[in-house]
């Protein structure tokens, strides 16, 4: 008996354990994709791109002088006084949204360069991880960068010199340029589909363009810096410019609607998708408004595109926190001319929920040629450029929810008057200014303007890079400088110098964070200014 | 045994015969629990060896001396008992002895072992100790009986759900329940809210891991096992039985009664009309005006007092349960059968709740040595619910003590109710909340197992078992469109019309579980036995939800995914799980008073890795009747029995789900986009070979029962290690990720576990007097988490947070504090006089309690029973997340400890200027002491230690009177063989320290699934008392 229940149970486990495996293997996911093919990672993570985009000009529009406290909130606390903690939400939000999207495109980089037919997409990931390090490094100066991104190969990366990131990805951009021209050469790469480029519609071209732009403002901010200049020296003399820089606006639309997945400038600075009025305990700042409404210059052209009820919108002071500052308008933000959450295309900041988002502006594009062409990086015409700049400025302001000029805009004609109107500032007119710097001055500042509550952290990034727009230091008075009224900064200009790092790194990766840096004495590696 | 003792009870009857008789005593013997004959009852004269047996109707005739003055009654399983012998019919009741060491018990496996045998904690917990209180949850029915065993009603409202946690916490993120198991088959424990009570024949709570270790990777966290009821041979039985129960409030939060609506800036406090704050002037009995003017110009007025009305809010609850059953058996086989409808009105108004249930059981003997065993079970159960309680009970907090509240329950058509009239010019009318925001939901249950059972030769059997659970569930929600008048919005800017949005969803899940088992019992020479089980099981764990939500309503009222303008949203959820399990069980007995059970288990598990999935589970434990061996025990009077036991496991807990190894991609950034899809990374990435859990537990202890049963004692020391937790521990996102699922960390758990029984009156008139205590301690500490993280966040609530920290208790909360001075005194602002709070979190207390005593009595004398349970619990805190609704509103009492002037804060210093040094504070008081202080963040709300308590408490669990009516009185009544009246009261009430002001410390803000304890919120209604009658006729 006891024999024969014996081969039974052999029999048994044997006859279990081969078709065991096969019961037991059914734990292959059937809600969610455990892979994707790079072509559906790409454009989603080239449209998180451009979500970060808004958020870091949102985030960064307190501290860079466009944004200030509206009037029936209290407890701004750390917004006016910059007494940051390393446990500030927004900004380790910008830290940590950059670097799930980053992966997103090393994902794409890993998979991709392997196979040379797919060069396009490879070098668009490099390319866009690029300008998201580079505008990483610009608010964090030393990141994690050689050893990011390895997951679980190493749980706690080493961070770099903020100066070595710009180094490497001035030759990530120069990779992927000779890449795509490469590419072009070859008809065995695949050319991209449209809808899987959200930014340029598989436009090679252009992509080469932007990249060669990311590379000027890269190596621009290098030059600043001595002991780059041996770098940044060879770098613009074999500088490739034939490829060109934009002359477009670089803006992604995946196809944004209203309900539930509008444009993330529309989301973060007119109505919420519920249509809730957003910033509601912001204002734009008296400081932002006098390049606007005749105080330092005239320009109700721009003006009138970029702020509800020009010239008479509700502003304040950073750290006005007196009674009496007024609430921020109930009806729509004071950064949108939208009528109101049932209107749909408008012109300026917030053109509409369904308008593409800026990732980069053309205006930039011709700032930074002018810089360029006005420092002898590069040789052109650097009035030429600043002009364009301009130009470039209006254009994006009036184009509408379709991006295009909306009806009725005249950009010559406003753009002709809007130089009569401040014909004695060299800041408008570039023949007027009669020194270098003066002319450093105008290009920057109209940068600034052109950037505001567009990309509101690189508008920060050039003050703090060439201390333009000037301002004074110390100063209360609201149109002479942006510093808070409450600043605690022991700097001369009342200003921080840059963002903390999150508290999270210092939880998670205590050993390779950097001591010692707070946010008045440590500097980006391209800020040369005190 | 049992043979042994028959043939000596016909060897004394046939003895008996020879002496001289002078009279003839006969009578019927029955079984308490059930009030059924019992056959075989052993009656011998006390003190004599005359007597004899009950036959098969519980029946007996014995001729004793005529100066004989009691029989003594005794029965395998039942405690014996001693009775006068009367002039007419003798009616005796047994009880059953459930510490007997022969009773036959059910263990893990649904192997049935004399208790002798067992080496664990065990405890048994029969039908009539179950619902004497008429619990309608079998959970909240165990509450303080069981010495180790935690239950939590974590929630209020319509049939709560309940927490059941059996020697502590072990996982700090996964599973810490008790595996539920009804009928050997493992269920959801959900199951304990849905299963009728009455249905149930007894629960076999297995408190630790090796006890429960052959049921594999589910059963680290013990075991109960339920078994449900079956047919007696010979008897028909139907029984119907009617349950009326009444619920109020029997806690509310302390709210000020003082102080009406308006605001004080500066200590200057004025009254507004339409104000939810309460930090107006003091009440003064004067007639005011309450809101704004309605659109034709009305305005109430009421008188300034305290009106009580806030907490009249919460209605008095009614519950029926109305119940049939039928029993039958024959010598060939048996059925049970019962029905049960249950329903509820909340005290929150408008919820309601209803229970169906219905079971079939059946056993049948095919003959050939086979045994067909089947039961099956069918409840639905139908809940129509507010889903925005939390925000009512805010309103209700938010409305000033001299609203009439309760007259704005017809919002519909009192102008001053509806939102376009309503006084409050912030906060909706919280009878409009819950009307406008509703959810239904109905689940349909179906579990079932059959047997087969072939014995080819005696000590031989295989069984066969299959067994299915089903859960069908569909649930629709709705927050239904308002749209208000333009009078409204116009003299109003805070509200905007409510858009109003519809969801509907659909799950189920199906569990399947064939299993094989082979035992072989026999002796082994003349002083070994040997019980030996090999068992094979399978199971298969299929899931599925689907959901769709929009929003923007067309029209109000149409509660339809259609009836919208926004995108209707979809969602999509599968998972498979299987398991296969092969198991050994060997018990090896010497000369019945030592036994050594060694068991293992190994288990492949379908969510784990291909290389890991396979893990085997060792266990032993032995059982030492030293009351048969040691001399002075054996021969000692007073002492029945002493059995020491003790035991060793380590069983593993897989704490995934299914397809949790490999990262996802997830559409993100607003994907799709118009029929363009796009991808990113997800945020987790899984460590290429994780593990189970490993508990490793031991434990020990001892049986004792003394005086002839009438003192039973018994203690348990255990200890457990939890090691190779699975954490999702937090990775810097420079990774690319921001969370590493690994096995890292360990938690110990240590306590012990005691209950005392004694019968301290049993007279020869039928009165006894039954008192129990049962007492647990249990003392966690987190060993290791990780070596780059020390602490785990839990939850986060409010200020606090629920952590797993090194080298503390588990769980821990943790929240902010005010500045403290090197003394611990707080530090005021110099000028102000206002603390500040500090800006980091610090651990407050671990929140769950050390101590637990459950006390209970019964009474019983001629059909009349008095029963009562009680339960203390101490040594932990919780926190109550609701500072806005208490004080930004000023309702809550504290607001008023200073009278609402200028207070110095006490205990509290300055930082002195000139010495650097911190000073008593003894005169700087408070800027102000009105609504400047109590509202603000850093010097009130936001500090989570004001809103941090003790949560011990004292609960009279159970009160319950029954009366069997006699018998003799049943007679005339013809068909009616038993009935029984009684009333019952739970949770009659609730004894907290003065510190808490807020609610019932079994509460949790998270569900009962969450480690998260420690929270409470308004979303837990205030807790109620139930009490009412009961009526059950036998025929």
């Amino acid at each position: 008996m006891k024999k024969i229940f014996n081969y039974i149970l052999l029999g048994a486990i044997f006859v279990g354990a081969t078709s065991c495996e096969k019961y037991l293997d059914i734990n292959e996911n059937p809600n969610n994709f455990t892979s994707a093919t790079p072509d559906l990672v790409l454009p989603q993570a080239i449209v998180g791109s451009a979500s970060l985009t808004s958020t870091f000009n949102t985030t960064m529009g307190d501290i860079g002088g466009q944004r200030a406290n509206g009037g029936g909130f209290g407890g701004f606390g750390a917004v006016v006084t910059y007494q940051w903690t390393a446990n500030d939400g927004g900004f380790s939000g910008l830290w940590t949204g950059t670097y799930d999207n980053v992966n997103d495109y090393e994902y794409v980089i890993r998979e991709t360069s392997g196979d040379p037919k797919l060069a396009f997409s490879t070098s668009i990931a490099r390319i866009m991880k690029s300008m998201a390090f580079a505008r990483l490094v610009d608010q964090f100066n030393d990141v994690p960068y050689s050893e990011a991104l390895k997951g679980n190969q190493n749980l706690t990366p080493k961070f770099d010199k903020g100066q070595d990131v710009y180094q490497d990805l001035v030759k990530q951009l120069d990779t992927a340029m000779i890449a795509i021209t490469a590419g072009q050469a070859d008809p065995a790469v695949n050319s991209l589909k449209s809808s899987a480029d959200p930014m340029f519609g598989g436009d090679m071209d252009r992509w080469k363009r932007y990249a060669n732009t990311l590379k000027l403002r890269l190596l621009i901010k290098m030059a600043g810096v001595p002991e780059l200049q041996s770098v940044t020296g060879p770098a613009f003399a074999s500088f490739d410019t034939s490829i060109g820089f934009l002359t477009s606006d670089a803006v992604v639309n995946p196809g944004y609607v209203k309900t539930d997945r509008p444009n993330p400038t529309y989301n973060a600075l007119a109505y919420s998708t519920t249509g809730a009025t957003q910033q509601t305990s912001r204002i734009p700042t008296k400081w932002m408004y006098s390049f606007y409404n005749g105080v330092k210059l005239t320009d109700p052209y721009r003006g009138g595109a970029v702020y509800r009820s020009f010239p008479s919108s509700i502003v304040n002071q950073l750290g006005d926190e007196s009674t009496g500052v007024p609430q921020a308008p109930a009806s729509g933000t004071s950064w949108s001319v939208l009528t109101d959450n049932n209107d749909s295309d408008a012109i300026g900041i917030t053109k509409g929920p369904a308008a593409s988002q800026i990732v980069m502006t053309a205006a930039e594009s011709f700032f930074l040629q002018a810089e360029a062409y006005e420092r002898g990086y590069l040789s052109g015409n650097a009035q030429t450029a600043f002009d364009n700049g301009i130009v470039a400025s209006f254009t994006y302001l009036y184009k509408d929810a379709s991006n295009t000029v909306a009806a009725g805009k005249d950009v010559a004609a406003d753009v002709a008057a809007y130089k009569a109107a401040n014909n004695t500032s060299y800041l408008v007119n570039y023949e007027l200014a009669a020194s270098q710097a003066q002319r450093i001055e105008a290009i920057i500042t109209q940068k600034y303007i052109a950037l505001n509550m567009i990309s509101n952290d690189e508008a920060y990034n050039e003050f703090r890079r060439t201390a333009y727009p000037a301002i004074v230091n110390g100063s209360l008075d609201p149109v002479r400088t942006f510093a808070s009224r409450q600043s605690t900064s022991p700097r001369a200009d009342k200003l921080p110098s840059r963002l903390l790092y999150p508290q999270n790194e210092f939880n998670l990766n205590p050993t390779n964070v950097p001591t010692g840096v707070d946010q008045f004495n440590s500097k980006i590696f391209w800020d040369i200014n005190d | 045994m049992k043979k042994l003792l028959q043939s000596l009870f016909l060897l004394l009857f046939v003895a008996s015969t020879a002496i001289a008789q002078e009279r003839t005593v006969t009578g019927t013997v029955t079984a308490q629990e059930d009030g059924l004959p019992l056959p075989g009852v052993g009656v011998v004269v006390t003190g004599t060896q005359i007597g004899t047996q009950t036959g098969v109707d519980g029946k007996f005739t014995l001729r004793v001396a005529s100066n004989a003055k009691s029989l003594t009654f005794t029965y395998i399983g039942y405690a014996e008992k001693t009775v006068n012998i009367g002039s007419g019919a003798m009616n005796v009741v047994l009880t059953q002895d459930l510490n007997a060491l022969d009773e036959v018990v059910i263990t893990a496996g649904g192997v049935s072992i004399q208790r002798r045998e067992q080496g664990n904690q065990a405890t048994t917990i029969k039908a009539a100790e179950l619902t004497q209180a008429k619990a309608f949850n079998v959970g909240s029915a165990l509450t303080g009986k069981v010495a180790g065993l935690q239950v939590n009603a974590v929630s209020s409202g319509v049939n709560p759900s309940v927490r059941l946690v059996l020697r502590g916490n072990r996982s700090l993120l996964g599973n810490n329940q008790a595996l539920v198991v009804v009928d050997n088959v493992i269920v959801p424990t959900s199951i304990l809210g849905n299963i009728n009570p009455e249905d149930i024949e007894d629960i076999q709570v297995l408190n630790g891991a090796g006890a429960a270790s052959l049921y594999g990777s589910d059963a680290s966290n013990g075991a109960l096992l339920i078994t449900t009821k079956k047919g007696k041979k010979g008897v028909t039985k139907i029984t119907a039985g009617q349950v009326t129960s009444f619920e109020t409030v029997a806690f509310l939060p302390k709210l000020q009664k003082t102080y009406g609506s308006g605001t004080g800036p500066d200590d200057v406090p004025s009254y507004t009309p339409y104000e939810n704050q309460q930090y107006g002037p003091a009440f003064d009995g004067s007639m005011v005006e309450i809101g704004k003017p309605l659109a034709d110009g009305s305005i109430q007025t009421v008188p300034y007092s305290w009106s009580g009305e806030k907490n009249d809010f919460w209605e008095t609850g009614v519950s029926s349960q109305t119940d049939l059953s039928l029993s039958s058996g024959d010598e060939k086989g048996s059925y049970y059968a019962s029905g049960q409808y249950f329903t509820q009105n909340s005290t929150v108004p408008g919820d309601e709740y209803n229970r169906f249930s219905f079971r079939v059981n059946g056993s049948r003997d095919l003959g050939h040595n086979l045994n067909f065993d089947f039961s099956t079970n069918y409840v639905q159960n139908r809940y129509d619910q507010s889903s925005d309680v939390g925000n009512a009970y805010n309103n209700v907090l938010m409305t000033p003590g001299h609203i009439p509240l309760t007259r704005y329950s017809d919002w519909e058509t009192d102008p001053y109710a509806n939102p376009n009239g309503y006084f409050n010019e912030y906060y909706p009318n919280p009878y409009f909340t819950l009307d406008n925001n509703r959810t239904k939901n109905r689940n349909d249950y179906l579990t079932g197992n059959a047997q087969l059972k072939w014995s080819p030769i005696t000590p031989l059997s295989f069984l066969f078992r299959v067994s299915l659970a089903t859960r069908n569930q569909s649930n629709k929600g709705w927050t239904n469109k308002f749209t208000y008048s333009d009078y409204r919005l116009g003299i109003t800017s805070n509200f905007s019309n409510i858009t109003g949005g519809v969801n509907d969803g659909a799950f189920f899940e199906t569990r399947v579980n064939p299993e094989f088992q082979a035992q072989y019992i026999s002796k082994l020479g003349k002083d070994f036995s040997l019980n030996t089980i090999l068992g094979a099981s399978m199971r298969d764990d299929n899931s599925k939800s689907i959901g769709v939500s929009s929003s923007n309503m067309v029209q109000a009222g149409l509660f339809n995914v259609t009836n919208t303008t926004g995108n209707i949203g979809g969602s999509e959820g599968n998972a498979r799980l299987r398991q296969m399990g092969v198991y050994a069980d060997a018990r090896i007995g010497f000369r019945d008073f030592l036994y050594l059970h060694v068991s293992g288990r190994n288990d492949w598990r379908s969510v784990l890795a291909k290389d890991n999935r396979s893990f085997f589970y060792p266990a032993a434990d032995i059982s030492f009747i030293a009351s048969d061996v040691i001399p002075f025990l054996k021969n000692s009077e007073a002492v029945n029995s002493v059995k020491l036991r003790g035991g060793i496991s380590e069983v593993g807990l897989v704490n995934i789900g299914a397809y949790s190894l490999v990262p996802t991609f997830t559409q993100q950034y607003g994907y799709p986009y118009n029929g363009i899809p796009g991808f990113g990374i997800g945020n987790r990435i899984v460590a290429a070979n994780l593990n189970p859990e490993i508990t490793q537990s031991q434990e020990a202890g001892f049986d004792v029962e003394m005086f002839r049963s009438r003192l039973v004692a018994n203690f348990t020391a255990y200890q457990s290690q939890t090691t190779d937790q699975t954490i999702p521990v937090q990775i810097a996102s420079t990774t690319g990720y921001t969370s590493f699922l690994t096995n890292t960390g360990e938690v110990e758990n240590k306590g012990i576990e005691s209950a005392l029984r004694v019968i301290p009156i049993s007279t020869n008139s039928g009165l006894e007097v039954t008192l129990g205590a049962n007492y647990t301690y249990n003392k966690n500490k987190v060993i290791s988490l990780s070596d780059d993280q020390d602490q785990l966040i839990l939850g986060t609530f409010g200020n606090a947070s629920i952590a797993a920290v090194e080298g503390e208790a588990f769980p821990m909360m943790q929240g902010t504090t005010y500045n403290r001075d090197p003394q611990g005194r707080i530090i005021v602002d110099a000028i102000t006089g206002f603390p500040s709070v500090t800006a980091a979190q610090v651990n407050l207390g671990n929140t769950e309690p050390r101590h637990r005593l459950g006390l209970d009595g019964t009474i019983s004398f001629k059909g009349i029973q008095l029963a009562t349970v009680f339960e203390y619990r101490d040594g932990y805190i919780m926190y109550n997340g609701a500072s806005t609704g208490f004080d930004f509103s000023g309702a809550g009492i504290r607001t008023t400890y200073f009278n609402r002037e200028r207070f110095v804060v006490p205990n509290s210093s300055y930082l002195d200027p000139a010495t650097n040094t911190y000073v008593e504070n003894t005169n700087i008081t408070t800027r102000t002491g009105g609504v400047d202080f109590w509202t603000n963040g850093p010097s009130n709300t936001g500090v989570a230690q004001n809103y941090t308590y003790s949560a011990a408490f004292w609960k009279m669990r159970e009160l319950s009177i029954t009366y069997d009516l006699p018998k003799s009185l049943l007679k005339n009544v013809g068909i009616i063989s038993g009935a029984r009246v009684g009333i019952q009261g739970r949770n009659l009430f609730l004894f907290a320290p003065k510190a808490n002001l807020y609610t019932d410390p079994e509460y949790s803000a998270f569900d009962s699934t969450s480690n998260a304890i420690g929270f409470s919120s308004l979303s837990q209604t205030p807790p109620g008392r139930f009490f009412g009658f009961n009526l059950s006729v036998t025929l």
